[in-house]
């Protein structure tokens, strides 16, 4: 947290070394998040890279009441968001091909089923649900910066990321996975 | 410490990751040892955790820095004609007193213009100021000896509303005195003579 305010007044004061270490430092992270919320490689990649344009060329207006890490996500989490509003009519189902690939044992195979449901089950979540599972299992972001990113109270995102936990599972019953520990 | 249920739940992605250790570690998995729901809930976490996000090749991860830099380079240099000229503070300031200066401007010429050459424009200071009470039908004929008088022209107005009354409203104050004085000066103020 320390080395991105040194990052961000470093490239304030005119360094421009200062924005690829904000880039490098967050780049993956930022990339996983895109990905896991469009389901796109292509498009994740090109809302990664918009989303650290639009991060540097508003970091003038970064009012440092949260990380920049989660201001980050906030933009990136907009970026997807405006993107899945803009591409939602053509969306198409595409049906994973488990049969092509039966190979290996069956609990492999089990497994990979089980992870192809969980990925389309949390693609089918409402935007807000899916949005605090992601931030709080893939992201490790706690309640209050999901909160902060999620531009809702802690209460709001403890509701949305039980829900959406709750669906999964459901899902996974229906489809005839029980998840036993 | 005790903990309920749905606390230790809201713990679980983070017990999951690891991130949560010593007596409070204990106590969560003292909590998920006696509940399926926790346990299962847990499960579930985990087989999230184990879906990967396709990689995009390590030559993304090199150039996006990059990349990043020499748009943000560019989009400044583009961005300065407008962004930085409108609308950082001290450009912003001067365009807005020269966006007042220039209205003030317009609104003071346009004023005068149309004072000049529209029939139907009644200046209000001006017409608030002038007395016409003075002025009388009988008056009119004095004036109509000296002027040349258009014959479309009517007392009461012709087909496009012209008349002598909005010929006389549309005059200024030191129009009105000059004709007043030049009437004076022929002593023909007053009673019309008699023929």
């Amino acid at each position: 947290m320390d080395e991105d305010i040194r990052l961000i007044e470093s490239y304030l004061a005119g360094s421009e070394d200062a924005i690829e270490g904000l880039v490098m430092k967050y780049q993956r992270q930022i990339y996983a998040f895109v990905y896991r919320m469009i389901n796109d490689m292509e498009e994740a990649k090109d809302l990664t890279q918009k989303t650290f344009i639009n991060a540097i060329n508003s970091l003038r207006g970064f009012r440092q009441e949260s990380s920049f890490k989660t201001w980050l996500f906030q933009i990136a989490k907009n970026l997807s968001l405006n993107h899945i509003k803009q591409n939602r009519h053509e969306e198409v189902e595409v049906e994973e091909s488990l049969t092509g690939d039966r190979s290996g044992a069956l609990s492999t195979i089990i497994e990979r089923e089980i992870k192809g449901h969980i990925r389309r089950g949390l693609e089918g979540l409402p935007e807000r649900q899916r949005l605090a599972v992601i931030l709080r299992v893939y992201e490790g972001m706690s309640c209050s910066e999901t909160a902060s990113i999620m531009g809702c109270s802690e209460g709001a995102v403890k509701a949305h990321y039980h829900n959406g936990v709750k669906r999964l599972r459901e899902i996974l019953k229906e489809k005839g996975y029980e998840i036993k520990s | 410490m005790r903990l309920s249920h749905d606390e230790i739940r809201e713990m679980l992605p983070d017990y999951q990751r690891g991130a949560i250790s010593g007596e409070m570690r204990g106590h969560i998995e003292t909590h998920i040892r006696g509940c399926e729901d926790c346990r299962a809930e847990l499960s579930l976490i985990t087989e999230m955790t184990g879906i990967m996000v396709p990689d995009p090749g390590e030559l993304f991860f090199k150039t996006l820095p990059k990349r990043v830099r020499t748009s943000v380079k560019e989009q400044g240099v583009k961005g300065l004609s407008l962004k930085a000229l409108l609308f950082r503070p001290l450009p912003a300031t001067a365009t807005i007193a020269a966006l007042i200066i220039i209205t003030v401007l317009f609104t003071f010429t346009k004023k005068k213009e149309t004072s000049e050459f529209d029939p139907y424009f009644k200046d209000p200071f001006t017409v608030a100021v002038l007395d016409y009470g003075g002025i009388t039908e009988k008056d009119i004929p004095l004036i109509e000896e000296r002027i040349p008088i258009d014959e479309l022209f009517t007392y009461h107005g012709n087909s496009m509303g012209y008349s002598y009354y909005r010929e006389f409203a549309s005059l200024r104050s030191k129009e009105l005195e000059s004709l007043y004085e030049a009437l004076r000066k022929e002593q023909k103020t007053g009673v019309p003579k008699k023929s």
